[in-house]
């Protein structure tokens, strides 16, 4: 500010009398118990407690735990403001309701906040009465919280007691900034007994950190001084702010700052009528003219209003019950509409990994039904298979391996090891290759479309772009999440589940999702093979042919496995004509060897057979997305129930 | 007009400092220098109210209007444009989730709409916005502009609601204002004869002051977003108090690295600090734009209260004014700005592959030809070939030898069914495996989409897999095509039969003949018969003779046999090559020739995106 400039009068409270009633003026709510007037024996001390302290803070510590269930690792929308607000919600539990009460008897703690460039460390420097905040022209100036109290109250605001998360330097000397986020501890005989100042960072600078630390303070305090200027009360920032305290219900003051003298009746005014149109009609305000700054102060005259009325609050017991008692039930009212939206958030996650595991299983469920179906309607016997199938029966190899039974009786037929023709070889391949095929085909298509769901939901392209980060840079990431949960860990709100696990789940990175792992198809080989080993030995053990047949003829079983494979792909589904007259399916040769009943049986249950074999492969597959789902950590289902609970409780408490 | 108009400069107070790097001025970028304005003086009238179909008409009508340099800007930005265009036309195809973003090309319509909308108005004026905060002074350094009390200034925030226009020589401004937006009762005109001969320098300037962007009422919000993408200049208006908020620098300066040519950043109200406080401040916000990645903008103190600096402002405007480029350089920093964005869809250097590798088809192909079965067709061909040939040229004696001992029942029934069976097959609505096909398609489309950026991996496996159901049937009619015709017996065949035929005659006759010797030269059944019938000389030589014809069926059935076989073979080799040649056909019309037509799209948009100028190394 330039000097030369005339010295306004003293700064005054305006907008009509002054007194406690402004700052307790919000009725408080009718649930509430009304202060008791005759607080018990053991109470003395902490005369603002109008409920059981220790039940308050047990029900607190039963939310708070509730709270730490809370799981919000998938994405969804609306899910940074829930991760904002459950560390908001424990950042308010932590850093403020419950040393509140512990400790009812701490000074009072006023935040003074605001835009940079609105004086704020000028006014601390005043009220104190000696240089403790740095101040200066730069913007924003002020990059560390300076907290100023009495001498004799600095004990209230040690590490162990008051933001226990936040590194601190005891001020010494002259006003020395502290390193960036360090909160400068400085001491006052100017600062009445009771009372603490706290100089904040702005809330609207391009250092985004500070209108962040801003706030974790104005959770932490119980009366908010909130200053802003002339040229910066319409700002939407500050409005951003002033309605936030006002829907908490915290004590507040508001300072206009750096008015020009020649215009303060105008401004005044207009701010007041802002003020009032908010619904902050009844707040205690202060005007300070801009004037010249000496020494980092402003003169005493100017800032003798702000002062009188902080020693007032400290001196008398009913605005500071007033204060304590507004705050802390405004922060409370809030409470259960924020929990309630939060165990809405914690159940929308819950939904959410019920729905991403369901999509990947039903992408293999659909696969498995389409291949089901592919088998049931004889699209096999097509290509090489029906060729395969036609130079084996048609010319005759089929029939080389019936023998009619020259004795009648003589069932005992010697197993001869009757080697299999090439071309019955060759259709025994030719049906393994398609069904392998069928069934890698399918499992691919049923990723991807698994794949094409996950990427459809926020939640599931969340997941796996969180994935993929961990598998591009495990190592750096791993580094990270380690010191991201050291981190986490001196916050003590270990956050449930970490992403390190992701990377230990996929080797081929996300990409590889997409497809069926890489040794699918050997096990599709393997499940075919088997397959079709459990026919040979349905024909080897079991009667099937039919009785009549039987009794002139015999097979070679392997020959009539493969016929009944034919059978399995293609009976049933009715003729699967490929051109007028001609059938591919052998259903005269199928029916007079086992029979139509004989035949529908057998071939449902080796359908079914080779259904579950598949199965198991597919449900392998789909394992390795919901083992992605598992990665990210684990979920408490109990979680909003917890939180219902412990908010019912807390109501009944107050 | 202007009664109260202080001529500028004339205003007291000390020399501020203005911080303008070396050399660098609004708009005068690549050394073109100010000297433009003189010559293209004259033509700009006549291109000013072009009123061409777009950019491209209004750029080359521009070329014969004005001076080479400027001409040659311009056409190149109008190539440019006119890439842009192509490049979102192919990404709008290619829209979606895993495609290219919707914003980003929201984005590059809007800056193509306004570089075409604001190429064809007025090219004779340059816009100049006036932004800021509220409370930051615009109003004030607008009127001090001005010369004259045009905009509302006031104590109370925020005082403008709405943008406020001055323009110094306005004959053809109209247009330009109307596309600005800026209600007629707002717009001042500042010629007036008085001024004239002062203000020449400012002729083509439209100076707007825009309401602020940070307030409650930020109904003007969308506004100043607005104008602050159509101005030709902006000057930010900031002041000592809030020229560090999140507000402006997040939100505007930070988005406009790139524009550092068309920005000017002015801090007022310097009469509120003290020189040295003065310079601490500048200093302060001369580090805050290097961080923000605009080290180039020029800073300029000025105090609308005292006049100090308007000086300074004035002449950098006077030198964008005169230089006539501001509104292209502003066009080409808002296309470089979007373009940048475009580049993650081009991949990088020339990794990818550009074109469906030469062998790609043979390969597929054969894929086809294994899930149709090829092989196996032409194996079962060959099998049925040989079992008709049999009914020609084998030999009957031997099948019904065969036949007497019980061996193969069914044989007789099989054949003709057989024929028939196998000649349906391919010619069947589906011949061949869909599944086998789909994996093929699934491994030759991530085998190409693999060097490929995010859209462009994707969209050619669509292509590739565009017509994949209608494979399968395809395939089938192309074997079915390469079939050999229905009831193919070859001649000699026939000859062959009827040789067997006759050895078999002559087997029959010499058996018969040989019975009648036996029944009449060695039992005398019947007497009288001729010695041709009874001698039993002939007994031996007859024996010997049925031996020996036996003996040449079954060897002419066996050669021929084998002769069939050979052919057969060749036959169905040849048979299978033109089903394989037909299956190349139909994988290069039905999966080569969709992935290739993508591939070249690819092509096409790298080569517009190396055309727009990225920056980045783009080679084919």
């Amino acid at each position: 500010m330039k000097e030369g400039q005339p010295v306004a009068p003293a700064s005054v409270p305006w907008g009509g009398g002054s007194d406690t009633a402004r700052v307790s003026a919000r009725p408080p709510a009718p649930r509430h118990k009304a202060p008791d007037p005759e607080p018990a024996p053991g109470e003395t001390a902490e005369p603002h407690v109008r409920v059981d302290a220790g039940r308050l803070e047990a029900a607190l510590l039963e939310l708070r735990s509730a709270i730490l269930r809370v799981s919000l690792l998938l994405d969804s929308p609306g899910i940074e403001a829930a991760t904002a607000e459950r560390r908001h919600l424990l950042s308010q539990i932590d850093d403020y309701l419950l040393p509140r009460l512990r400790r009812s008897e701490a000074p009072i703690l006023i935040s003074m906040v605001g835009s940079t460039g609105a004086g704020k460390s000028t006014l601390l420097n005043s009220v104190a009465g000696k240089q403790v905040s740095a101040t200066g022209i730069r913007r924003p100036t002020t990059n560390s919280p300076v907290l100023a109290c009495h001498p004799e109250d600095v004990g209230w605001f040690a590490e162990n007691v008051f933001l226990p998360t936040l590194p601190r330097v005891r001020q010494q000397g002259l006003a020395m900034p502290g390193r960036d986020g360090l909160l400068v501890l400085a001491t006052s005989e100017g600062i009445p007994r009771g009372v603490a100042v706290l100089d904040t960072p702005d809330i609207d600078s391009v250092v985004a950190a500070h209108a962040q630390f801003a706030r974790q303070f104005l959770d932490a305090s119980d009366l908010w001084l909130f200053v802003t200027t002339a040229r910066r009360y319409a700002d939407a920032v500050v409005w951003e702010l002033l309605k936030d305290a006002r829907d908490r219900g915290a004590a507040l003051a508001v300072v206009l700052s750096r008015v020009p003298p020649a215009a303060s009746k105008q401004l005044t005014e207009h701010f007041g009528a802002m003020l009032d149109a908010n619904g902050l009609g009844e707040v205690e305000r202060f005007e300070i003219p801009e004037t010249t700054v000496t020494n980092a102060r402003l003169p005493e005259a100017v800032s003798e209003p702000v002062r009188s009325w902080l020693s007032d609050t400290s001196l008398r017991d009913e605005r500071r019950i007033a204060i304590l008692t507004q705050t802390m039930s405004g922060v409370l009212d809030g409470f259960k509409v924020r929990i309630d939206a939060l165990a809405a958030q914690a159940q929308v996650q819950l939904d959410l990994r019920a729905e991403l595991r369901s999509a990947a299983d039903a992408a293999y469920a659909a696969g498995l039904a389409e291949l089901d179906e592919a088998i049931r309607s004889a699209s096999l016997l097509r290509g090489e298979v029906l060729a395969r199938w036609q130079d084996f029966a048609g010319t005759g190899d089929l029939m080389r391996t019936l023998e009619i039974r020259k004795g009648k009786r003589s069932s005992q037929r010697s197993k001869r090891q009757s080697a299999l023709s090439a071309r019955a070889l060759a259709l025994k391949a030719a049906l393994k290759t398609s069904l392998e095929a069928l069934a890698v085909s399918m499992a691919d298509r049923a990723a991807e479309d698994a794949m094409e769901r996950w990427r459809s939901s926020p939640a599931g392209t969340g997941l796996l772009a969180q994935a993929s980060q961990t598998q591009g840079t495990s190592a750096a990431t791993e580094l990270a999440h380690m010191s991201l949960r050291k981190w986490e860990g001196d916050l003590q709100w270990g956050f449930p589940g970490t992403h390190g696990d992701l990377a230990v789940s996929l080797p081929g990175g996300v990409d590889s999702l997409a497809r069926s792992s890489d040794d699918f198809p050997r096990r599709v080989a393997q499940a075919v093979a088997a397959w079709q080993d459990h026919l040979l030995h349905l024909v080897q053990t079991e009667n099937v042919t039919r009785r009549s047949i039987a009794r002139i003829a015999s097979f070679d079983p392997e020959s009539l496995s493969l016929v009944l494979i034919i059978g399995v792909l293609g009976y049933g589904a009715g003729d699967v004509v490929v051109s007028e007259g001609t059938s591919a399916v052998p259903q005269q040769l199928l029916t007079s060897l086992f029979g139509a009943g004989l035949m529908r049986e057998i071939g449902g249950q080796a359908r079914q057979d080779l259904r579950e074999r598949i199965g198991v492969l597919f449900a392998e597959e789909a394992l390795r997305f919901t083992a992605l789902v598992d990665a990210v950590g684990a979920a408490d289902e109990a979680a909003p129930a917890g939180l219902y609970q412990a908010s019912f409780s807390l109501e009944s408490v107050r | 007009m202007s009664a109260q108009r202080q001529a500028p400069g004339a205003a007291g107070g000390q020399p501020l400092p203005t911080r303008v790097p070396a050399g660098r001025g609004i708009g005068s970028n690549r050394g073109a220098g100010n000297s433009v304005g003189g010559n293209g003086a004259g033509g700009v009238g006549a291109r000013g109210m072009g009123v061409g179909g777009g950019w491209a008409p209004v750029a080359a009508a521009g070329a014969g209007a004005t001076g080479d340099d400027e001409a040659q800007g311009e056409l190149g930005l109008s190539a440019r444009l006119m890439a842009l265009a192509r490049m979102i036309q192919i990404g709008s195809a290619r829209s979606g989730r895993d495609g290219f973003s919707k914003k980003l090309l929201a984005d590059a319509e809007r800056v193509l709409g306004r570089a075409g909308e604001r190429m064809r108005l007025s090219s004779s004026h340059t816009v100049v916005a006036l932004a800021g905060g509220t409370g930051s002074g615009k109003s004030s350094l607008f009127n001090r502009m001005a010369g004259a009390d045009f905009s509302t200034v006031g104590v109370t925030r925020p005082v403008t609601r709405d943008a406020h226009a001055c323009i110094w020589d306005a004959p053809g401004s109209g247009a330009l204002l109307d596309w600005l937006g800026v209600a007629a009762r707002y717009r001042y005109a500042r010629t007036s004869e008085l001024d004239r001969s002062e203000d020449d320098d400012l002729a083509g300037l439209v100076l707007l002051d825009l309401p602020d962007h940070d307030s409650v009422m930020s109904h003007s919000g969308d506004l100043v977003d607005r104008l602050v993408a159509m101005a030709d200049v902006i000057v930010w208006v900031l002041d000592p108090q809030k020229y560090a908020d999140a507000a402006v620098h997040r939100r505007f300066l930070v988005p406009m690295a790139g524009h550092a040519e068309v920005l000017v950043v002015v801090l007022n109200q310097a009469d509120l600090l003290e020189p040295g406080q003065a310079d601490d401040c500048v200093a302060d916000l001369r580090r805050l734009l290097d961080s923000e990645n605009l080290p180039d903008v020029p800073i300029q103190v000025t105090s609308a209260v005292t006049g100090a600096g308007v000086d300074g402002l004035r002449k950098l405007l006077v030198d964008a004014v005169a230089a006539r480029r501001a509104a292209t350089v502003r066009i080409a920093a808002d296309v470089d700005r979007v373009v940048a964005r475009f580049g993650k869809y081009a991949g990088r250097g020339n990794g990818p592959k550009l074109a469906v590798p030469a062998e790609s088809t043979e390969l597929v192909a054969a894929r086809f030809a294994d899930a149709a079965g090829v092989q196996a067709m032409s194996d079962a061909l060959r099998s049925a070939r040989e079992l008709r040939a049999a009914d020609f040229v084998g030999w009957p004696v031997a099948w019904l030898a065969q036949r007497l001992t019980g061996r193969d029942p069914m044989r007789k029934v099989r054949l003709g069914l057989l024929w028939n069976e196998l000649r349906s097959v391919s010619a069947g609505p589906a011949g061949a495996q869909q599944a086998e096909i789909d994996n093929a398609l699934t491994d030759f489309a991530d085998k190409l989409g693999a060097a490929l950026p995010r859209p462009w991996s994707l969209t050619v496996r669509a292509a590739v897999r565009s017509r994949a159901d209608a494979i399968p049937a395809a395939v089938g009619k192309a074997m079915g095509e390469a079939l050999p015709a229905d009831e193919d017996v070859t001649w000699w065949w026939r000859l062959v039969g009827a040789w067997q035929g006759l050895l078999l005659g002559a087997a029959v006759v010499a058996v018969a003949w040989l019975a009648a010797i036996v029944a009449f030269g060695v039992f005398h059944a019947v007497s009288g018969v001729p010695t041709l019938f009874s001698d039993l000389v002939l007994l031996p030589v007859l024996a010997a003779a049925a031996i020996v014809v036996l003996g040449l069926g079954a060897f002419t059935s066996r050669m021929c046999m084998s002769a069939v076989a050979r052919t057969a073979e060749r036959e169905n080799t040849e048979v299978a090559a033109d089903m394989r040649r037909r299956i190349v056909g139909v994988a290069s019309e039905m999966v080569i020739m969709p992935a290739d037509q993508e591939l070249s799209e690819f092509r096409r948009y790298r080569e517009e995106l190396a055309v727009v100028g990225t920056g980045s190394e783009v080679k084919d």
